[in-house]
């Protein structure tokens, strides 16, 4: 069953630099689904708008972000809801009880002035407006013995906690509330690589104990081989390919998704590893057609005219490639 | 010359450039005067403004509108100097202190903080009132810049410190490097528009401290600057008497003076780091 | 205990320092002049001297000549004055001879004391409170109107403020008096008579200070919510949907107040200085213009006894705000 659908998504930065207008089409037409208790992984070099697209889909729209088109929709106890037709209120009502996300950069996600309980009673006190400040630190206590985390990281401030130990933090407070769907937006990129196999364990058994939808966005394809269940590949704003985790690493079929599981370092590995050539396009002003073309080494003439569409090519295996279209 | 296209879009510094050239070219008319500004009594006294007397006359007998443009000339002209001095200084402590660290930064921001500390105004009034007759506008602008320069250093270096951060130093020093084209090549192209922005900024600081001390007769009142000028009119009692255009003249041109140079400071430091405009403002 | 190593004893010895170079700055600038600040007080006591009390100005010469050793090296003169320093000792003012120079600061004091600490705590809790308002509604109309307001009071020069402020309300509006502490001729006592006399004559100071001192502080102030309200735990609570009063109150304000603690800090230093212009525009009796007039006369002890005890002054306040910072900011305190 799905939690969330998103139709077509565009969205971009408008910016006005001393007078001069910018937009940078962050999202183009993204369409993806999230599904209940599986895990999702977003992945693509800097840049290429997944963190946009995770705001997209969470509803944190502000300016200079603005949505130019398309719909989000959530699945909520049964019920079917269009996220940007709702009121404010509503919206603000569907945060951290429905969806919930871990933001990127998340070292100074908390307020360095206030112990930890502190963020955690705020939040907790703005959904249940009633309950005492006893209770809801009894709450708070409870969750973190639950995620396996000593309860003592509530008395101490954000500074005194290490780096790996505020990750795991802003995850417990992030589903505090059993959310139906958390995003965690690079969630180990800061951290050391032994620090890493720690928390993506723990986003992995939160996910498994609430049986909810958990989405992973990264830069580094290797964090997802052993959590994801389905991956999506985004390259300059779109999804180009998505497919299940095992597809993904053993039979990619788009360029581009090819040479980032081929830069992928491997153990035992002395040669020197394929990478896609160049960098990646300027947001601003895409290259027509596939956006790849400039950097494929099989575009040919319909690359450069016509953007591929975002095509069915087996069982849950989508792809947006002329290649593999026209074969 | 993009740059400056992209300045000139922010209506602070579009505005501000106007206001300054102005005063500018009120400074320029000065080589025209028809008289000479240390005179007295070459026009009638105390004549309100008039065709003849575009800004009236004075009780010492002077054109208000011929001396405000010498006045213009001379501060712009103190100010300009004291801050390149003031600049040369920070520029150097601020590099050298950021680049090297060590004992060497320690000692140097001691210095630093020490010049901060003293209240620069009783000493600047303490200075001057000793040399105050050989106070013209080279040895102003000598003292006002030896003083003026401790608050822009430690800025220049704390934006060392920050580049020094990125990776590139490192693979700088990796690759050997030798560490003074290091610093011209690296350190000076980045810190040298921030320079700039400063520069506007110790400006107002100058003509602040040159009218203060000018109010307070500590001048060498004989030259004409806009310090002076107000000196004057205060001295003979432009207010009581009514001669309003005496006093409003060196008032309204050091507002225009002040407004426009902060305008472009606000601008110039915001266009080249967002970021830095709290420490602009607050820097004094 | 590490905040005690990191932290205390680091801030201990950089304000032993630093007070020690400031105030040794204080010694020597005067003395690179080309004229030496004892020498030209001398000369200026023994011309006026010549035609008044040719015997007491002798007196005073010599009192100076063998206090500052100046018949011996500039080093030696050095030591003396440190060594008088910390018996607190400025010697004899020059001009009001024989009073020392500390009783003259001391009956001063208070003047300045009042006005300024008056001043500086209006200015704090206006300027903040003004300019908070206008950071975190960017968008409000009257808000904007006091932005700009500010923008133009912000860089206009003090005294033409101050000049401005006398023109339009002693002569133009007579309501309030051109300058001094109180009534000429009123005697000092406890009465309210009195005490309403010294409000008023403080009201036009104080208002050109406050005017002035809030356009600055909202300014800044204005930026710095600015800036904290686009930080990743304020932008974060947002996005939890933690109330937005518990996010002014306690995300931006608790952390946008910080800095501003510190330049309160830096300010009150400003109460041994005196506010030099004000005192001298309002005739206004406190440390400013005791130092006005000081430098007038030539008074040499009693413009080193003002300078060094105002740079002491400032950097014994900005210790005392890094040592009350920890109270604020936990990262300081538990380091
Ligand atoms: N707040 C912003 N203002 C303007 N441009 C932005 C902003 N955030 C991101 N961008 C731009 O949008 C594009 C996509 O950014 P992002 O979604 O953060 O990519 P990713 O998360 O994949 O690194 C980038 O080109 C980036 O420069
Ligand atoms: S569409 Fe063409 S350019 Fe784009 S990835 Fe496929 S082959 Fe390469
Ligand atoms: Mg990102």
């Amino acid at each position: 069953m799905w939690s969330v659908r998103a139709n077509k998504l565009c969205a971009a930065y408008v910016l006005d630099i001393f007078g001069t207008k910018k937009v940078i089409h962050a999202v183009n037409e993204v369409s993806l689904e999230l599904r209940e208790n599986e895990v999702y992984g977003i992945a693509g070099e800097s840049g290429c708008g997944k963190t946009t697209l995770v705001r997209l889909l969470f509803g944190d729209v502000q300016p200079p972000l603005r949505l130019m088109g398309g719909r989000v929709l959530y699945q909520v106890d049964g019920r079917e809801l269009d996220l940007y037709s709702l009121a404010p209120a509503e919206r603000r009502d569907l945060r951290w009880s429905f969806i919930s996300y871990v933001p990127q950069s998340s070292m100074s996600n908390l307020n360095p002035v206030i112990k930890v309980k502190g963020t955690f009673g705020d939040v907790l006190k703005s959904h249940a407006p009633h309950q005492g400040k006893r209770e809801l630190l009894e709450r708070a206590r409870q969750h973190l013995v639950e995620l396996g985390l000593p309860p003592k990281v509530l008395e101490v401030y954000p500074h005194q906690l290490s780096g790996g130990m505020r990750q795991r933090v802003v995850i417990a407070l992030a589903t505090l509330l059993s959310p139906r769907v958390v995003i965690a937006d690079e969630p180990v990129t800061a951290l050391d690589v032994v620090v890493q196999r720690g928390v993506l364990q723990l986003l992995k058994e939160v996910q498994e104990r609430l049986q909810n939808a958990l989405v992973i966005v990264t830069h580094d394809m290797g964090v997802l081989a052993n959590v994801a269940d389905r991956i999506g590949i985004m390259y300059a704003g779109r999804i180009i390919e998505e497919a299940s985790v095992w597809t993904i690493f053993e039979q990619p079929l788009h360029p581009y998704t090819r040479y980032l599981i081929n830069s992928l370092p491997a153990f035992g590995d002395k040669g020197t590893r394929e990478s896609a050539p160049g960098s990646p396009p300027s947001l601003v002003e895409l290259p027509s057609g596939c956006a790849f073309h400039p950097r494929c080494r099989l575009a040919r003439d319909r690359c450069r005219e016509e953007v591929p569409e975002f095509e069915m090519v087996g069982d849950e295996h989508r792809v947006a490639c002329w290649l593999v279209k026209e074969g | 010359m993009k740059t400056l296209r992209a300045l000139l879009r922010d209506g602070r510094f579009s505005l501000g450039s106007v206001v300054l050239l102005l005063l500018v070219a009120l400074a320029v008319l000065s080589f025209f005067s028809p008289y000479d500004p240390t005179e007295w009594r070459v026009v009638p006294r105390d004549l309100p403004p008039s065709r003849q007397y575009l800004l009236g006359t004075n009780s010492l007998g002077q054109d208000v509108f011929w001396l405000l443009t010498f006045a213009v000339r001379n501060s712009i002209f103190l100010a300009f100097l004291a801050s390149t001095i003031s600049r040369v200084i920070a520029l150097a402590v601020g590099l050298v202190s950021g680049y090297s660290g060590g004992i060497v930064d320690r000692v140097l921001m001691l210095v630093n903080d020490g010049f901060i500390v003293v209240p620069l105004l009783l000493i600047l009034v303490l200075l001057a009132m000793l040399v105050r007759e050989r106070l013209n506008l080279p040895a102003m602008a000598l003292l006002f810049g030896v003083m003026g320069w401790a608050f822009d250093a430690r800025f220049i270096r704390s934006q060392i410190l920050s580049l020094r951060e990125r990776e590139f130093t490192y693979t700088a020093i990796l690759s050997g490097t030798p560490s003074l084209r290091l610093i011209v090549n690296e350190y000076l192209l980045f810190v040298v528009p921030l320079t700039m922005a400063t520069l506007i900024g110790n400006m107002i600081w100058v003509t602040g401290m040159e009218v203060t001390l000018a109010y307070l007769g500590l001048t060498d009142v004989t030259i004409p600057t806009l310090g002076t000028m107000l000196h004057f009119a205060l001295n003979y009692q432009a207010v009581l008497l009514g001669l309003w255009w005496w006093i409003f003249a060196p008032i309204g041109a050091a507002v225009a003076l002040f407004v426009a140079l902060y305008l472009l400071s606000m601008s110039i430091s915001e266009y080249l780091d967002p970021r830095a405009r709290i420490q602009r403002v607050g820097a004094r | 205990m590490r905040f005690v190593k990191r932290y205390l004893i680091p801030r201990l010895i950089q304000y032993v320092l630093v007070t020690f170079f400031g105030i040794t700055l204080v010694f020597f600038l005067p003395r690179l002049m080309p004229v030496g600040p004892v020498e030209k007080a001398v000369a200026s006591i023994q011309a006026r001297g010549a035609y008044t009390d040719p015997k007491a100005a002798e007196e005073t010469v010599r009192v100076l000549r063998e206090m500052y050793g100046l018949d011996r090296g500039l080093f030696f003169q050095y030591l003396s004055f440190w060594r008088r320093l910390f018996t607190g000792d400025f010697g004899p003012s020059l001009v009001s001879f024989p009073t020392p120079v500390i009783q003259l600061i001391g009956a001063s004091l208070p003047w300045t004391f009042g006005l300024l600490f008056t001043t500086t705590v209006l200015v704090f809790v206006i300027g903040n409170f003004t300019g908070a308002l206008a950071g975190y509604f960017r968008q409000n109309r009257a808000l904007k109107i006091l932005d700009a307001a500010a923008m133009v009071l912000a860089p206009m020069p003090y005294y033409i403020v101050a000049q401005l402020l006398i023109i339009l309300f002693a002569y133009l509006i007579p309501v309030f008096p051109v300058g001094g502490g109180y009534t000429i001729g009123a005697s000092v006592s406890l009465s309210l008579a009195f005490i309403a006399d010294v409000l008023k004559h403080a009201f036009l100071p104080a208002l050109s200070l406050v005017l002035l001192g809030v356009a600055t502080t909202h300014q800044i102030m204005r930026l710095i919510v600015q800036g904290v309200n686009e930080e990743d735990y304020v932008r974060y609570a947002r996005i939890a949907a933690v109330r937005e009063r518990t996010i002014f109150g306690k995300y931006v304000m608790r952390n946008a107040m910080l800095p501003q603690i510190t330049r309160l800090a830096l300010s009150f230093s400003g109460l041994f200085g005196g506010a030099l212009v004000t005192e001298v525009v309002f005739a206004y009796p406190g440390v400013g213009l005791l130092a006005y007039r000081a430098i007038l006369a030539s008074d040499y002890n009693l413009i080193m006894g003002i300078t060094t005890l105002s740079t002491v002054a400032l950097t014994t306040s900005t210790l005392l705000m890094d040592l009350l910072n920890p109270l604020f900011d936990p990262r300081i305190r538990l380091i």
